[in-house]
C-alpha cells in the first residue's frame, strides 16, 4: 500500500480547558475520497485546520505529502486546496481580481478548468466584475470552489462547502466534484453535515466524536453493516460485542448498534425473541456521535 | 427625577460603562486622581507668589477634571454601548429604556458641556464647547461627517471676524445671542441623539446594519458589527488600490501579497482621497483668505491650529488603528495565504509583514505631513509649519505605537492600551511644554521639544514592537493563540 | 441496439441500503423485465456517475457485481453490454429478485415465532388468491 498522503499521529489540540482532538490518530490514503462527520462542535474545522498546519498542536504530529504540516514546503502548497467554511472571503474584490491574486501565488494554474467552471456555474461577465460581498451566499460558494480546483491540486479539503447551497447548488457542486477531481484521482477529505451528499460521493467515512476518529470504515459497508439489535437484557453477554457501537437499556430489552453483524450479533440474530432492524446512515451517524 | 427613574439610570450607566470596561475606568479614575494634584500645586504656587488662594480658578480646575472624566466616559463608552442598547426589537419592546437612553445620552452632553465651560470660565464658549463634544460623540458613533463639528470651532475667530457680518457676530456675542445660540445647540444636540437612537420601526430596521458598520469603522467593532472590509473608502480610493492589486499581480512579491490579504484598509492607498480632500479644502481656504488679506490671514491660522489639529492628530493615529482592526477581521483570507507557495515559509512572514506595515504607516504619515507642512508654510510661515510639523510627530508617533505586536494572540488594540496611548500623548504634550517654559520660552520651544520627544518615543517603541513581533508566532491566521 | 442513458437509474440516498445494492438491483429487475434486452449498451460508469453525481467507484463496484453475476458483460470497444441469457433461467432470475421481500419476510415471521410450515401454508393460500 502506498504512503499515506495525510497522516495524523497522537494530535491533541485544547481550548483552554476543553479538549477538541485528543490523542486522535488518523490516515488518509492517495486518491481516497473520505467523509468526516460529527456533531456541531465535535471540532471537525479545528482537524481540517490543525491538518493544514493552519494550527498549532498541543501534542502529537501531521504529515502532509511526508512533511510536518507545520513547515509545509512550497511544492507541498501548491499541491492542496482548501475551501473553509466561510464563503466569502476577499468580498472586496471582484471574481477576476480574486483569481488573479491566487494565481499570482501558485505555479500551475490551469485557465481553461476556470473559465470552464465560470461559465458552467452561471458567471458571466457581469458576475465576474461585481464584488464578491454583493453576491449570494450560494454564488460565493461556488466560486470559493472554483479559487480551490483551479491550480490543480492532489488534495482537496472541504469545510462544509455546500451549507448554503440549495439542492440543485449541491448537486451540481457534486457533479463537478465527480467529474472533475474524483475522476482525476485527487484525494478528498470532505466534512459536511449533509449525509446524503456523502453517500452519493464519499467512499469512505470517518466520524469524531470526544477527539478522536470513532469509527471508519467504508460507506456502503458501514450502511449494509449498520443494524439495531433488540434483545432481552437476560440473553445479552455483558461485555462488549464485535462489530458493537453503543447499547442502551429499554426497561427488559437492550437496544444494540452495531456496525457490523460479527459472529456473536449473528447469532444472537437467530434467536427467538431478538428484533433487528436496519439503520440508514442518519441513524448510524446519531448513534455513533451520541 | 423619581427613585424609579434614577434606579433606572444607574442600572443603564453600569451595564454600558462600569461593567463593560472596568478595567479603562480604574485607569482613568487614577489619572483623574493623579491630575487632581494640580490643585494643591497651583494654590502653592499662587500663595508663595501672590499670598492669595484663587478658590475660583482651583474649583474649575476640580471641575474641568471631573469634566475630563465623564467626557471620556460618556463618549468614548457610554455613547456607542447606547446605540448597542437601542436595537429595534429593544426600541420596541422597552420603550422606557430608550426614553432613559435619550436622557442620559442629552444629559451626559449638557452636563460634560457645562463643565468643561465652568472649567474655561468663560460663557461665551458653551455653544462652541458644546459643538466640540457632540461632534466627537457623533463620530465616535460612526457618523465621521461629524468631524466638521470638532473643526468649525477651533475656526470661530475667523469665521467671526471674516465671513459673517458683523452686526450678526454682535448679537450672538451678547447675552440675548449668548442664550438664543445655546439654545440652538440643544435643540440640535437633541435632534442629533434622537437620531442616533431611533424609535423602532422600519426606518430603524433599515438602517440598523448600516449604522452597525459605521459604528465598526470607528474602532468599536461590537459582536453585532457585520462584515465591513472597506469601510469608509470612495470608489476612486477603490480604484487606485484595484490599480495597485493588478500591478502586485503582475509582479507577485510574496511581502506585499500578504498585505493585500487584509484588504484595502489596511493599505496605504486608503488614505489618498482624504488627504486629497484635505488639500482641496485647504486650497479653497487659501483662496479665499487671499481675496479677503492680511488679518484674515491670521485669523485663518489661529483657527487652523486648533480646528485643524484634532482633525488631524485622529487622522494619523485612526490610520494604523485600522490595520490592527483589518488583522483582527480576516482570519480566513490569512488561513488562505498561508496556504498558497508565494507566501513563503512561516518564520519569514512577521518579518516580511512589519516591514510593509511600517512602510505603510510611514508613506500615511509622511503624505499627511507634508500635505499639513505645505499648507502651514503657506498660510503662516516657519511658526505655524514648526507647530504643525510637531503635531504630526505625535500623531505619528501614536500610530506607530499602535503598530505592531503579536498578532497570533492579540490582533486587535484592547480599549484600554488605546485610552493609554491617549494618556502618554498627553504626558508628552506636558512634558514638552515643560521643558520649553524651561528652555525660556513656552510658545517657542514647546514645539520642537515637542518634536525631539516624539521622535525619540517613536523610535523606542518601534524598536521594541518590531522585536516583539519578530519574536512572536507567526502572525496569520491572526487570533489563533488565546 | 438501443444505447441506454444514465436516466434508467434512481437511486435514494437515506435508505438502508446502500448505492452499490440500489443499482445492482435497479439493473436485475430492468433485465428481467425485459426492459434491458441482452446486447444493449449500458452507459459508461463515467456517465452515471456524472449524471446521478456518484462515486465512480461505486459504480464500478455495482458493475463488478453485475458482470460476476452474469447480468452484465464487457465488450471491448463497446463498454458494458447486457449480457446473453446463459446460467440462470429467466425463471429462477425473476425469482431471485423475490428474495428480500421473502427474507423480510421470514424475519417477521421468526419475530412472531411461527414455525415454517405454517408459514409456507398461509404463502400458498395467499398465492391462490385472486388479486
Amino acid at each position: 500500500m502506498s504512503s499515506p498522503l495525510v497522516q495524523l499521529s497522537s494530535v491533541s489540540k485544547h481550548f483552554g480547558s476543553q479538549r477538541v482532538l485528543d490523542g486522535l490518530d488518523w490516515q488518509v490514503a492517495p486518491g481516497q475520497v473520505i467523509g468526516l462527520l460529527g456533531r456541531n462542535g465535535a471540532g471537525k474545522s479545528t482537524l481540517l485546520e490543525c491538518m493544514l498546519g493552519l494550527r498549532e498542536l498541543d501534542g502529537g504530529r501531521v504529515a502532509l505529502f511526508g512533511e510536518a504540516s507545520g513547515a509545509l514546503s512550497e511544492q507541498a502548497r501548491a499541491r492542496i486546496g482548501y475551501v473553509p467554511q466561510k464563503p466569502d472571503l476577499f468580498d472586496w474584490l471582484t471574481p477576476d481580481q480574486m483569481l488573479d491574486y491566487f494565481k499570482a501565488m501558485y505555479p500551475r494554474w490551469n485557465t481553461a478548468k476556470v473559465e470552464g467552471l465560470l461559465s458552467r456555474w452561471g458567471f458571466d461577465a457581469l458576475m465576474r466584475g461585481k464584488q464578491i460581498r454583493k453576491m449570494s451566499g450560494g454564488e460565493q460558494q461556488r466560486l470559493a470552489i472554483v479559487r480551490a480546483l483551479a491550480h490543480d491540486p492532489d488534495l482537496l479539503v472541504l469545510d462544509e462547502p455546500v451549507s448554503a447551497l440549495d439542492p440543485v447548488g449541491r448537486r451540481e457542486f457534486l457533479r463537478e466534484l465527480v467529474d472533475d477531481v474524483i475522476e482525476r484521482g485527487t484525494t478528498v477529505v470532505f466534512s459536511t453535515h449533509i449525509l446524503s451528499d456523502l453517500e452519493r460521493v464519499a467512499f469512505d467515512l470517518a466520524f469524531l466524536r470526544d477527539g478522536k476518529i470513532a469509527l471508519q470504515g467504508q460507506t456502503d459497508a458501514l450502511i449494509e453493516g449498520a443494524r439495531r439489535v433488540l434483545v432481552p437484557a437476560t440473553m445479552l453477554p455483558d461485555r462488549k460485542l464485535e462489530g458493537e457501537v453503543r447499547r442502551v437499556r429499554e426497561g427488559a430489552m437492550v437496544s444494540l448498534i452495531v456496525q457490523e453483524q460479527g459472529g456473536a450479533v449473528a447469532r444472537l440474530a437467530a434467536e427467538p425473541g431478538v428484533r433487528i432492524e436496519k439503520l440508514s446512515l442518519e441513524d448510524l451517524f446519531i448513534e455513533v456521535t451520541r | 427625577m423619581s427613585a424609579a427613574a434614577l434606579h433606572d439610570v444607574h442600572r443603564i450607566w453600569n451595564v454600558s460603562t462600569l461593567q463593560r470596561d472596568p478595567r479603562t475606568i480604574k485607569f482613568l479614575n487614577g489619572f483623574a486622581l493623579l491630575l487632581t494634584a494640580a490643585i494643591p500645586i497651583v494654590g502653592g504656587v499662587s500663595l508663595v507668589r501672590e499670598h492669595t488662594l484663587p478658590l475660583a480658578l482651583l474649583l474649575r480646575i476640580l471641575v474641568g477634571i471631573a469634566g475630563f472624566w465623564m467626557t471620556v466616559v460618556w463618549v468614548w463608552l457610554f455613547v456607542p454601548a447606547a446605540v448597542l442598547m437601542n436595537s429595534a426589537s429593544n426600541a420596541r419592546l422597552m420603550p422606557r429604556q430608550r426614553r432613559r437612553l435619550l436622557q442620559m445620552a442629552f444629559g451626559g452632553w449638557l452636563l460634560v458641556t457645562l463643565a468643561l465651560t465652568t472649567a474655561f470660565g468663560k460663557w461665551p464658549v458653551f455653544p462652541l464647547v458644546g459643538m466640540y463634544v457632540l461632534g466627537f460623540a457623533l463620530m465616535r458613533a460612526g457618523n465621521l461627517q461629524a468631524v466638521a463639528l470638532t473643526v468649525v470651532p477651533g475656526f470661530y475667530p475667523l469665521l467671526s471676524k471674516q465671513v459673517l457680518p458683523a452686526t450678526l457676530v454682535q448679537t450672538l456675542s451678547g447675552d440675548a445671542g449668548l442664550l438664543a445660540t445655546s439654545g440652538l445647540l440643544m435643540a440640535g444636540a437633541a435632534w442629533s441623539m434622537s437620531r442616533l437612537y431611533p424609535a423602532a420601526g422600519d426606518r430603524h430596521l433599515a438602517m440598523r446594519g448600516e449604522q452597525l458598520k459605521r459604528m465598526s469603522r470607528s474602532g468599536h467593532a461590537g459582536l453585532a458589527a457585520p462584515r465591513d472590509s472597506h469601510g469608509f473608502m470612495t470608489a476612486p480610493g477603490l480604484r487606485l488600490y484595484a490599480a495597485i492589486l493588478r500591478r502586485d499581480c503582475r509582479v507577485p512579491r510574496p511581502a506585499r501579497m500578504a498585505m493585500h490579504a487584509l484588504g484595502p484598509m489596511a493599505h496605504w492607498s486608503a488614505w489618498t482621497s482624504t488627504i486629497a480632500m484635505l488639500v482641496l479644502l485647504h486650497l479653497a481656504g487659501f483662496a479665499f483668505v487671499l481675496v479677503r488679506g492680511e488679518a484674515a490671514t491670521r485669523d485663518f491660522i489661529t483657527g487652523f491650529s486648533w480646528g485643524g489639529l484634532s482633525g488631524l492628530g485622529f487622522m494619523i493615529s485612526f490610520g494604523t488603528a485600522q490595520v490592527r482592526q483589518q488583522v483582527e477581521r480576516t482570519r480566513g483570507e490569512q488561513a488562505l495565504l498561508l496556504l498558497t507557495p508565494l507566501a513563503g515559509d512561516k518564520p519569514l512572514l512577521n518579518r516580511r509583514l512589519a516591514a510593509r506595515m511600517l512602510h505603510g504607516a510611514l508613506l500615511q504619515w509622511a503624505a499627511l505631513t507634508l500635505t499639513v507642512v505645505a499648507l502651514g508654510t503657506l498660510f503662516g510661515g516657519a511658526d505655524l509649519m514648526l507647530r504643525q510639523f510637531a503635531v504630526c510627530c505625535l500623531g505619528g508617533q501614536v500610530a506607530l505605537a499602535s503598530l505592531f505586536g503579536d498578532f497570533a494572540r492579540t490582533p486587535k488594540l484592547g480599549v484600554s492600551k488605546g485610552v493609554l496611548l491617549g494618556v502618554l500623548t498627553l504626558a508628552e504634550v506636558a512634558l514638552a511644554a515643560g521643558l520649553g517654559w524651561l528652555s525660556g520660552s513656552l510658545a517657542l520651544w514647546t514645539w520642537p521639544w515637542l518634536v525631539a520627544i516624539s521622535v525619540a518615543a517613536a523610535a523606542l517603541q518601534v524598536r521594541h514592537g518590531w522585536k516583539v513581533m519578530l519574536a512572536a508566532p507567526v502572525a496569520f491566521p491572526a487570533g489563533r493563540l488565546g | 441496439m438501443p444505447a441506454h442513458t444514465a436516466h434508467l437509474f434512481s437511486i435514494a440516498t437515506g435508505s438502508s441500503e446502500p448505492i452499490y445494492r440500489q443499482l445492482v438491483e435497479q439493473v436485475r429487475r430492468l433485465a428481467a423485465a425485459g426492459q434491458l434486452q441482452p446486447g444493449d449498451e449500458m452507459p459508461s460508469v463515467r456517465e452515471i456517475a456524472q449524471a446521478l453525481a456518484l462515486n465512480p467507484m461505486t459504480v464500478s463496484k455495482a458493475y463488478g457485481l453485475l458482470e460476476m453475476d452474469g447480468v452484465l458483460a464487457r465488450r471491448r470497444g463497446l463498454g458494458m453490454v447486457v449480457a446473453e441469457r446463459t446460467a440462470p433461467a429467466p425463471a429462477l432470475e425473476r425469482a431471485a429478485l423475490l428474495r428480500p421481500a421473502l427474507e423480510r419476510a421470514a424475519l417477521e415471521a421468526r419475530q412472531l415465532e411461527l414455525d415454517p410450515d405454517t408459514v409456507l401454508t398461509l404463502f400458498a393460500t395467499i398465492l391462490k388468491e385472486k388479486p
